[in-house]
């Protein structure tokens, strides 16, 4: 499996027939007044992969990478597994998207980024900057 | 999928959020239900 997308978003809800309503797509500005503050950021994923993964187990991997690019905390796993859903079309790549929220702490100002991965795969990376609010 | 995967770095863990926002732990693998896209319009 890998991660197509990581849309950073200000709020997400699942609709009717496998579809998402987004509000504020690509939000990826976040102003605080003071620190150090949590920042959470919503957003959706789409994962796909190949028809003969799907009976396989997956690994998803988040972690959050701050101003100097190092990670400024653990990364979090979770292993998880995919059954068919009603609107998969035969011959097309099987994907799911998936409404994942990343929450943590900034110490200060500055860029961020969230990385998502599956699988061990490259991850998709969700450049994010976060400012002081005078 | 009608809920948030939740990657909490504050407390470290991996949560499940409904849509009323309760939370609970996620301790084992989680099956994804759907293959969600392509998502259907069925507006006449």
């Amino acid at each position: 499996m890998r991660v197509v997308y990581a849309i950073p978003c200000r709020a997400t809800e699942a609709a009717a027939n496998g579809t998402f309503v987004a509000l504020g797509i690509e939000t990826n500005m976040f102003r605080r007044r003071s620190f150090p503050e949590t920042i959470r950021v919503p957003m959706l994923a789409k994962l796909a992969g190949q028809p003969g993964e799907l009976a396989a187990q997956h690994v998803l991997t988040m972690s959050v990478l701050g101003p100097d690019l190092t990670p400024i905390v653990p990364e979090l796993t979770l292993g998880f597994a995919l059954a068919a859903g009603p609107n998969e079309v035969e011959g097309w790549e099987p994907v799911v998207v998936v409404p994942i929220t990343a929450e943590f702490v900034a110490d200060g100002p500055g860029s961020f980024s969230v990385e998502v991965a599956a699988d061990g795969n490259p991850p998709y990376s969700v450049p994010l900057r976060v400012e002081q609010l005078s | 999928m009608t809920e948030t995967l939740v990657f909490d770095f504050v407390h470290g863990e991996v949560l499940v959020a409904d849509a009323d926002g309760q939370r609970r732990v996620v301790t084992d693998d989680l099956v994804l239900t759907g293959l969600e896209a392509p998502g259907a319009d069925s507006s006449s």
